[in-house]
């Protein structure tokens, strides 16, 4: 497999009134060619910053340091212009919340037509021939009633239906799905996902799904990362981590999730997220972990690979035998 | 806005009644003031032609406003200053338009020590009172119709910076405008397609009712010597030289002030109902 993007060791700090931030510290991961990797944590633990980070559109207030390697180019060198050129055409994004994602003052015509034209240099008519394509390949029924239509007059799944087709006018390699389907009902989620995948075997892109919610990881993902507090704790398959997740935040993570065979209380974490102003020392997640060692509150731990399948951030797993 | 918005947006107007008042009063006031010179019954003396004969002259069949004290009429002098106060409104609303909206877009979209220095200068302009900085940049540039345009523009725009700016700080944290920017738009694309169009109706609102508090004010101006110079004939300056016959010829300040009046009036109904119409929580129950 080829790597698409890899970000090594990326820091983001926010200056903020209260002091610095540490949002996030030292992350790694590595997305291939032709996979979806899902990125699980809680809210605020840095999923959505650090997909912002890698179209770098952070708030002037960010501090980046590290690597975002995209086809060969670091992205956190190139310029504003340069960026302008990688945004949409080979990183494009869709967001968690369609109803508010389309500007209510424009026919889905204009504004699709206006992206389009945006980057390929084409006519009018030629952008909306494109624009009715784009929204066949999403499954939309009647394109042209669509492209007739303002956004307040289509559902959710339609108006998500719509910003995928967007997403995917330029043929990106990746596509960031930040919570595509938190918005949407139960089955019309079922519905995007699916259709995620499917373009993604039709036009061959990546995906990097940002979610919190476990069940649509076990659906669709290849390869999992779990975040914490700004750590990656664990990157693994996606059966491995169900099967055998290692880090104890994971094992916390998947015994809260309500099993209806058996109607045992479910096990919440003891404990809250850390505050990033001053984040626990060591293992961020020492002060909530059942099987905290002396180790966890000043060394913190690598992102160590266990086996070519899973690598885990935690001094359980012998991080710390060459100490 | 799109056309047929626009056109939604006329439908409800001339269906309420008080706005459709203040659009008839306004189209009138425009008939009035392309056609002056045939519709006024005296042009000569609405243009300053003293007529001494019939001075003071009580309203009548001839002189339906009656005469002031050089025996001008008073109806053909409120005709022509119709033209005045229009002049007056447009100008001053788009001068402080085509400064405010830039600006304020400007510092509401970047944010930081551009929008810092932009909005303490208008915090500046605005902790003067509107009129005492108008009669000031008045006083400095001279008197004059154009001078007094200018004083009141200068005094204007900031009013257009705040609001714009509030609504674009908001806008701008919009999701659509988030996409956009993944999708690698620029900013000024942003800025057209984005922030303005979604901002601009509560400024169309507030240039509407500004044009009847722009013509109060020029005619305050004129009143105290600093716009309109005579023999033009203008509401303000009208209701300034009469002032002095209130008592025993009540037309001659009357009908001007009538006049500013009922203008005053009609631009506030229509601001009134487009701010019922434009603004998004009052909005549903005319859709």
């Amino acid at each position: 497999m080829k790597e698409l993007l890899s970000i090594q060791d990326l820091h983001l700090n926010f200056r903020t009134f209260w002091g610095m931030a540490y949002v996030l510290d030292g992350v790694n991961l590595t997305i291939y060619e032709d996979e979806v990797f899902g990125l699980v944590g809680e809210t605020g633990c840095g999923k959505s910053v650090t997909s912002m980070s890698i179209l770098k559109l952070l708030p002037s207030n960010a501090e980046v340091s590290g690597k975002i390697i995209f086809e060969g180019k670091n992205l956190l060198e190139l310029s504003e212009k340069e960026m302008k050129k990688i945004r949409g055409r080979k990183i494009s994004m869709v967001f968690q919340d369609p109803m508010s994602s389309l500007n209510p003052l424009f026919k889905i015509k204009a504004q699709m037509s206006d992206v389009i034209k945006l980057h390929h240099n084409i006519s009018k008519e030629e952008a909306l021939k494109k624009a009715k394509e784009l929204l066949k390949a999403v499954n939309l029924p009647d394109p042209d009633r669509i492209l007739e239509s303002y956004p307040h007059q289509l559902s959710g799944g339609m108006r998500q239906r719509v910003m995928i087709a967007l997403a995917l006018s330029f043929n990106p390699s990746l596509l960031i799905a930040d919570e595509p389907t938190t918005a949407l009902d139960v089955t019309i989620q079922k519905q995007i996902l699916d259709l995620i995948l499917e373009l993604k075997e039709q036009y061959h892109f990546s995906v990097l799904l940002i979610t919190h919610d476990l069940g649509v990881v076990a659906e669709t993902c290849d390869r999992v990362g779990v975040m914490y507090a700004g750590n990656m704790v664990e990157i693994a398959d996606v059966e491995e981590l169900f099967e055998n997740p290692m880090h104890p935040y994971t094992q916390g993570l998947l015994s809260a999730i309500p099993d209806p065979r058996y109607k045992k209380p479910l096990k919440p974490l003891r404990g809250n997220v850390p505050s990033l102003l001053d984040p626990p020392k060591g293992c961020r997640f020492h002060p909530r972990c059942d099987f905290m060692m002396p180790v966890c509150k000043n060394k913190k731990p690598p992102l160590v690979e266990y086996s070519k399948t899973h690598y885990v951030a935690c001094h359980l797993y012998g991080g710390n035998k060459n100490e | 806005m799109k056309k047929d918005e626009i056109i939604r947006v006329l439908k409800i107007m001339i269906r309420n009644k008080l706005s459709l008042l203040g659009i008839i009063i306004i189209l009138i006031l425009v008939v009035t003031a392309i056609f002056a010179p045939f519709l006024a019954p005296y042009p000569k003396q609405a243009e300053g032609q003293p007529n001494l004969e019939e001075k003071l002259q009580p309203p009548s069949s001839k002189h339906w406003f009656g005469t002031d004290y050089m025996g001008r009429d008073v109806l053909s002098r409120v005709i022509y200053g119709a033209r005045i106060s229009l002049l007056v409104a447009i100008t001053v609303v788009g001068l402080g338009l085509l400064i405010g909206v830039p600006l304020g877009l400007l510092a509401g979209y970047k944010g930081g020590a551009v929008d810092a220095v932009i909005m303490r200068t208008t915090d500046i302009f605005l902790s003067f009172p509107p009129l005492l900085l108008a009669l000031l940049i008045s006083v400095t540039l001279g008197r004059g119709l154009v001078n007094a345009i200018i004083a009141l523009a200068v005094s204007w725009w900031p009013w257009y910076t705040r609001l714009i700016r509030g609504m674009a700080v908001s806008i701008k944290e919009k999701p659509y405008v988030e996409v956009a920017k993944t999708m690698g738009v620029s900013n000024l694309k942003i800025i057209a397609r984005h922030i303005l169009p979604n901002a601009i109706s509560p400024v169309i609102v507030q240039g509407t009712m500004d044009m009847g508090s722009a013509i109060l004010e020029a005619s305050a101006l004129s009143f105290l010597g600093l716009g309109v110079q005579p023999p033009t004939a203008d509401w303000g300056l009208m209701v300034s030289q009469g002032k002095d016959y209130l008592l025993n010829y009540w037309w001659y300040p009357t009908f001007p002030g009538l006049a500013i009046f009922i203008t005053v009036i009609a631009f506030n109904l229509v601001g009134d109902t487009l701010r019922e119409i434009l603004d998004p929580r009052l909005r549903r129950r005319y859709l």
